[in-house]
């Protein structure tokens, strides 16, 4: 069996307002062109494509194989969201350990107009246009509203608790040039900021951009290497008869952590899936970064000093959410970590890395959720 | 407009379930009875003031309901009911609206929620 590994990753530049021109598809191929040339291969050596994203169709998979020259034996498309990134991984890594394909490239990618996105949030599934839609219920942020409400007062936290966070990322996004919002933010700017809705404001719902990111996964060599240590995913963990203040990480944490042989304690760089902050703060306490109730320490100890070094791309929250490319944002951004190409903002030394995906709102909150331990080889 | 949400129940072995499935994730079975939850319990409720597909319409009052049938729903608020206030529910063409059960004022809860935010 060969040992699959991460052998090259690549984002088309996030931006605001894409480029006249710019298409989902022109993205995509831009982000593929940029990790192959990362991994130092020619589209040729390609005979796996997998992808994700909100507004290819009509095309699909097969389709964008066509427009990008790719020859396959292999072929997959995603649609869970923001695990996406995570699951096509698990299906590449597998396929290239099987013998099935021996490179692959895994690429998401959307530039949404506004009434794309208008349209993606009102039919994301048949239970939100069939019982959501009709409400004019404001898209996922609303739902998130109401989730992180359920947090605050479960855990004690205050606004300003959630600012922490996202004035962390932030302050790595300043060193992220990829990173769509830079300028520095204040606690006293984060609670000035307009309320989408309560207790949700601008600064912590994940801006929509247009961009794509792609990883490359070989069969073995290559130049500095990154393995996939472990990889577990859980879907519809609770049927949505919870409250959405724990997700299916709780689950997967056990077996994870031991297939990767390690803990919370030996993560370099964290990629944690941030649509919301208070879904960071669900995913890491799920996964044993803290217990129950100690969230407001966690983050006043831990995150706001950045000493877990915590979405270093400044994460969508700052970087942007680029439609499906947000499921596979935070494993470009480990992979550069993990291959020292992450410029001024390199975490020195560092050798593991824990990504996590959240996503597939089903009706009152994610019920995909997926993590992966990946660790630089040499 | 009806009084009412209409919510499933398996059946074989009673799980109340909104929205519908197609098969019971208690028991797995198939065969369901439609009955209309008519109460519940506000348990969130936010003001959205910044909507995906913004019309210049009057900001939606989304609320977490739980029924007293069981699931919790996602509906729109009307009056004046805030956390913990009792609500009816009824049904425009399958979405919720859940408004103030009459003889219950809800006003000093919506205060309290605001000022928490």
């Amino acid at each position: 069996m060969a040992n699959a590994v991460i052998a090259g990753a690549g984002e088309a530049p996030y931006r605001r307002h894409s480029p006249r021109g710019a298409t989902t598809e022109s993205l995509l191929a831009g982000a593929v062109r940029r990790a192959l040339r990362n991994a130092g291969l020619q589209p040729s050596a390609i005979d796996g494509l997998a992808v994700a994203s909100f507004s290819l169709a009509p095309d699909h998979a097969l389709d964008l194989a066509w427009k990008l020259g790719l020859r396959l034996r292999w072929l997959m498309e995603e649609t869970s969201g923001g695990a996406g990134g995570i699951n096509m991984l698990q299906h590449a890594v597998r396929a290239v350990e099987a013998g099935d394909a021996t490179a692959v490239v895994v690429a998401a990618g959307d530039r949404l107009t506004r009434s794309q996105f208008a349209d993606l949030v009102a039919t994301y599934n048949a239970a939100t246009r069939d019982h959501l839609a009709p409400l004019r219920f404001g898209g996922p942020n609303a739902l998130f509203a109401l989730l992180t409400q359920r947090h605050m007062a479960r855990n004690g936290l205050l606004r300003e608790d959630y600012g922490e966070l996202v004035i962390a990322q932030r302050r790595w996004a300043a060193r992220n040039p990829g990173a769509v919002y830079r300028e520095p933010l204040t606690i006293a700017d984060y609670l000035a900021a307009p309320i989408v809705a309560e207790p949700l404001s601008r600064y912590d719902c994940a801006p929509v951009v247009a961009g794509a990111d792609a990883l490359v996964v070989t069969a073995g060599g290559r130049r500095r290497p990154v393995a996939v240590r472990a990889l577990r995913a859980s879907y519809n963990h609770d049927q949505q008869e919870g409250d959405g203040l724990h997700c299916g990480l709780a689950l997967a944490r056990e077996a994870l952590w031991e297939e990767a042989g390690a803990g919370p304690d030996d993560v370099d760089v964290a990629s944690v899936y941030d649509d919301y902050p208070a879904i960071v703060l669900i995913q890491l306490e799920d996964l044993g970064f803290f217990g129950e109730g100690e969230a407001k320490r966690f983050v006043a100890q831990t995150i706001a000093p950045r000493r877990l070094p915590l979405n270093t791309s400044g994460g969508q929250l700052s970087a942007g959410q680029a439609g499906a490319a947000g499921g596979l944002h935070g494993l470009v951004e480990a992979v550069r970590q993990l291959r020292g190409e992450a410029g001024e903002r390199q975490v020195s030394g560092a050798r593991r890395a824990l990504v996590t995906g959240y996503g597939g709102v089903l009706y009152r909150y994610g019920a995909c959720a997926n993590a992966a331990v990946l660790e630089r080889l040499r | 407009m009806r009084r009412g949400l209409v919510v499933s129940v398996c059946r074989t072995c009673g799980q109340t379930l909104f929205p519908r499935r197609a098969l019971c994730p208690a028991c797995g079975g198939a065969s369901w009875r439609l009955e209309r939850a008519e109460d519940g319990v506000v348990e969130e409720a936010t003001t959205v003031r910044h909507a995906v597909e913004a019309t210049g319409a009057p900001a939606v009052v989304l609320a977490s309901v739980r029924l007293d049938a069981g699931p919790v729903i996602v509906a729109c608020l009307e009056g004046q009911a805030g956390t913990g206030g009792r609500v009816e529910l009824v049904a425009v063409d399958g979405a919720p609206i859940a408004r103030p059960r009459e003889g219950d004022s809800s006003e000093s809860r919506v205060g309290r929620h605001r000022r928490g935010q």
